[in-house]
């Protein structure tokens, strides 16, 4: 059964220039967006209640409360349900928040970056650090006990002080939860066209993360997936349905699901969606082979790695006679654990993780 | 005599770009051989190579039906010709099949180096020769200053030469009058017992080996018993026919005419350079031998994936069916386990016999730098020939080594005649003749080592002359040099399908920039790797290729785990295409590294 869903908020006022994911400026196209959204979601929502429910973008908040009630209002949710909302620091107040909480939303995931004024303006953010440390104050004052914050390291002359400091200042204001990626410079964002001097290199992104890991285990933050860290018992547990590899919804342009072992992606161009938003850009049935695989890649990003018992169950294999090599030739060089019931990555082999996921494919 | 009056048997000769792949088309478009809505340009290049990188590799023939001015029908047959210095024995195969050649000068770029040679093999021939001047509507073309070339450089009559462009189509109807009037036709032996030369064969999945053939005596049927002359195998002919370049099947074919048969030939033997007789009437005497055209450079080449070595073995059995210069013979490499030593008339050769291999054959394969054939002398009198660096033997039982020289000749614009100089004696040239040409272009002549002319010397010479200058060369002999085997070593072990024999001066230089130069082709690794050169165990050079620290897929893209299995599959592709040595993973081109030192 689907327990949780994704709804995609494509819109954007403007486009960070680290960022090649799709958006779009017109916001003036809003209305008709949520209409076909609707429509998407009531022809495709079975009515299960939902354990996740997650809204993403884009930036959500450049929906009012009022818009986003009326898409919570198309679902049916478990008591404790885990509902988040992204939202931008630009545009936040005490009153947005209140409402927030008001109509359900229990989990706020703030796009901070950085506190680094300089950094944010080169970076194409249109908030300033004082926008964010004001959104943590109203959430919290809204009644918010379950705040994210999200971090990019390696950007243009960020130093490892630098993002030290950036965490440090999270973690005093309280938030629960650090999202951290590094910077990674994709085709069709600004920064691919326009490299920007003085960022920071493999070897350099690597010392940043082993820091940051140190900093948030010293805050009694988990590492509980590959770039996320959590006070215990505030793990996004819809981040976590992703690894665990189980079905998900996927609503709205560019969203990708997951339902009866289908992966779909809908229309990722904003006026395909509109004009027919039940027809997906593609589709594809995952094999056994690939169900395997991705139980694999998934798994591993968490700390608590895969369940071997339950994948041997699952699939009908042995796991350890099946990739006896991979597993010996990582054990030994310090990249993977394995004591025959679980099997998970160390922390120098997160850092290289493509290298061995690799390995598990066919 | 009587001869065919009606028949014409010609090719073209030219150096690369001078247009004889756009002749062709030509030709058969204004013959009405290929209709204007079938042409497709160098409609006589059939693989998909020829055509992306311009250039001819493979012979094919093509019938004409021509209606002269006289009023009379002819057949016209070309015979395409290879247009590269590395193929100057597919040329003399296709020469000792016609009676006449079309040499194509470029009207802007004058006689080359290699036109001189294909020329004196066409002279050798005693074929017609009917000069062509290219490219006229270029506003750059000088006609006259070609005429005068073509006439002082290669000593032909340049007052018949034909100007004409093979892009818009002016004076090719000359060129159609002039093969009628000026090539001999060929000789009427057709009441001789059958003699045919096959100048080509080629495997069809259906057909077998398909042999393509000039008859020279006699007569040829469908279901006529034939021999090979020298392969002494014996079949039926099933299919007979002719080109256009489309195979038209007919039931017989007469003397002076170019066909091809079927036999249904399964084996993957080679025919080429064979006469072709009939079983019941044979012939005495065999037609004169070709000549032989010796590989003169050496690669390994090895699978990616060791399971597929009996692929390769097939593949290079097939090729060498349609490119009899190959030859491959099983060796093994500690570094890159089983494969072949495989022979090539040169770098070009080579390059396109591996990817005809990788995209004909769908094999992903390794291979090594080339080497020539070095003649060892050990100290208890014996002599080896070494083709591979790995196998030469220790410097202890070795009295000297002697290497492959070839004689290079070299056409300049005499401005660049220093930096050719300067280049020539960097490679350890000895300087033989220069000569002017004309006013403004000099002739080189020069002996330089085979090994460092396959290295990178033709990519050198074209860039330091912005392409003006052309080269030609050919075996001198062996002379003693002072080699050393410079060994590479990676994370501490050798690997043998590294290592180079090079001139002891150059050891040191070489072993440096190959170590700089595997720095930069390695990609990082889980571990740190030292690069080490050496000389007989002595480390001349060193670097490291530090481990690898970050290579992990941090973001969620909203449960686009579609985008997260592409991003691992397409790493996992890259990684297959690597060789795995010892616990190094290492890229195809690092094994041709020693090739590119100059680049940067």
């Amino acid at each position: 059964m689907v327990k949780n869903a994704y709804i995609h908020i494509p819109f954007c006022k403007s486009k960070c220039k680290y960022c090649s994911f799709i958006s779009y400026p017109k916001l003036e196209l809003k209305e008709q967006y949520l209409k076909a959204l609707k429509l998407e979601i009531t022809s495709k929502y079975r009515n299960e209640k939902l354990n996740t429910l997650y809204i993403g973008g884009g930036t959500p908040s450049t929906l009012t409360v009022n818009e986003i009630e009326q898409l919570l209002c198309l679902f049916d949710t478990e008591k404790d349900a885990e509902i988040t909302i992204e939202l931008n620091p630009e545009t936040m107040s005490f009153e947005y928040f209140r409402g927030l909480k008001d109509i359900g939303i229990n989990r706020v995931s703030l796009g901070c970056q950085t506190f680094n004024d300089d950094i944010l303006k080169r970076i194409g953010r249109r908030h300033n650090s004082q926008q964010a440390i004001d959104a943590v104050a109203y959430a919290k004052d809204a009644g918010f006990k379950n705040i994210s914050m999200d971090f990019i390291y390696g950007l243009p002359n960020q130093t490892l002080q630098d993002f030290s400091s950036d965490l440090n200042k999270a973690i005093s204001l309280g938030v629960t939860h650090i999202s951290l990626y590094g910077l990674k410079i994709d085709e069709g964002c600004y920064f691919y066209e326009h490299r920007p001097e003085n960022i920071a290199n493999d070897d350099i992104q690597a010392d940043m993360y082993l820091n940051a890991c140190k900093i948030m285990k010293e805050n009694d933050f988990l590492h509980y997936e590959i770039s996320n860290f959590a006070k215990k018992g505030c793990e996004s547990r819809h981040n976590l349905n992703y690894w665990y590899n189980n079905s998900y919804y996927g609503f709205g342009v560019a969203a990708h699901g997951y339902i009866e072992g289908v992966r779909y992606a809908n229309k990722n161009e904003l006026g395909d969606y509109i004009k027919n938003p039940l027809i997906c850009a593609d589709e594809h049935k995952i094999t056994q082979r690939e169900m395997l695989e991705e139980e694999i890649f998934l798994g591993l990003r968490k700390s608590k790695g895969l369940d071997i018992s339950a994948i041997n169950r699952k699939f009908g294999i042995d796991f350890k006679e099946k990739y006896s090599n991979v597993i010996d030739k990582y054990q030994k060089s310090g990249y993977l654990n394995f004591d025959g019931n679980i099997c998970n990555l160390t922390e120098s082999g997160i850092l290289v993780s493509n290298v061995i996921l690799v390995d598990f494919l066919d | 005599m009587k001869y065919r009056e009606n028949v014409r048997n010609f090719c073209i000769i030219a150096h690369i770009d001078h247009g004889k792949s756009t002749l062709a088309d030509r030709l058969l478009e204004d013959t009405g051989t290929v209709a204007g809505r079938d042409m497709q340009n160098q409609i006589m290049d059939s693989m998909e190579i020829e055509r992306e990188r311009g250039i001819t590799i493979k012979l094919n023939s093509a019938r004409m039906n021509y209606k002269a001015k006289n009023g009379k029908d002819y057949e016209l047959n070309l015979i395409d010709t290879p247009g590269h210095v590395d193929f100057s024995y597919e040329v003399s195969r296709s020469l000792a099949a016609c009676e006449g050649a079309l040499l194509i000068v470029d009207a802007t770029q004058g006689v080359e180096a290699q036109t001189l040679a294909n020329v004196f093999l066409a002279i050798e021939q005693n074929l017609e020769i009917i000069p062509v001047i290219n490219k006229i509507d270029l506003p750059s073309a000088d006609v006259e200053r070609v005429r005068q070339e073509i006439e002082e450089d290669l000593g032909i009559d340049a007052s018949l030469a034909i100007p004409v462009s093979a892009k818009t189509g002016e004076g090719v109807d000359k060129v159609l009058e002039a093969i009628v009037d000026l090539i001999p036709p060929p000789v009427d032996n057709s009441d001789k017992p059958l003699r045919a030369l096959v100048f080509d064969s080629a495997y069809d999945q259906y057909l077998g080996t398909v042999c393509h053939f000039k008859i020279m005596d006699g007569k040829i049927k469908v279901g006529d018993k034939v021999k090979f002359m020298a392969n002494k195998k014996e079949y039926e002919v099933v299919e007979l026919g002719y080109q256009t370049p489309n195979r038209h099947p007919v039931d017989e074919l007469t003397c002076g005419d170019v066909g091809y048969f079927a036999g249904s030939i399964k084996e993957l033997t080679r025919f080429v350079g064979d006469t072709l007789t009939d079983v019941e009437n044979p012939a005495s005497e065999p037609l004169p031998g070709y000549k032989e055209a010796l590989p003169m450079v050496f690669s390994g080449m090895y699978p990616v994936d060791n399971e597929d070595y009996g692929d390769l073995k097939e593949a290079l059995e097939k090729l060498k069916l349609n490119d009899s210069s190959i030859t491959f013979e099983p060796e093994t490499s500690s570094a890159l386990g089983f494969g072949f030593r495989c022979g090539f008339l040169g770098m070009l050769h080579m390059e396109i016999a591996q990817e005809r291999l990788e995209r004909e054959y769908g094999l992903s394969l390794v291979t090594t730098a080339p080497s020539v054939v070095y003649k060892v002398y050990k100290t208890n009198g014996e002599m080896l020939e070494i083709d591979n660096p790995a196998n030469l033997p220790q410097s202890q039982v070795v009295d000297y080594i002697e290497e492959p020289y070839v004689k290079v000749q070299l056409i300049t614009p005499e401005e660049y005649v220093g930096t050719l100089m300067e280049l020539s004696q960097g490679k350890r040239g000895i300087f033989i003749n220069m000569s002017y040409l004309d006013k403004t272009r000099v002739s080189l002549d020069y002996e330089i080592p085979l090994n460092e002319v396959i290295t990178d010397f033709y990519d050198q010479l074209k860039s330091r002359t912005k392409g003006y200058a052309s080269m030609d060369y050919e075996f001198k002999d062996y002379k003693r040099s002072k080699l050393v085997k410079l060994d590479v070593m990676l994370a501490g072990e050798v690997v043998d399908a590294l290592s180079v024999i090079c001139h002891e001066d150059n050891a040191f230089y070489i072993g440096q920039k190959l170590t700089t130069k595997l720095k930069e082709i390695i990609p990082r690794q889980l571990f740190e790797v030292p690069v080490q050169a050496a000389i007989g165990g002595r480390v001349i050079a060193r670097t490291n290729i530090k481990a690898m620290r970050k290579d992990v897929l941090d973001k969620c893209y909203g449960g686009d785990i579609t985008r997260k299995r592409k991003l691992l599959e397409k790493q996992k592709k890259g990684k297959k295409r690597m060789k795995s040595v010892g616990r190094v993973e290492i890229p195809q081109e690092a094994f041709m590294a020693v090739l590119s030192l100059e680049d940067d």
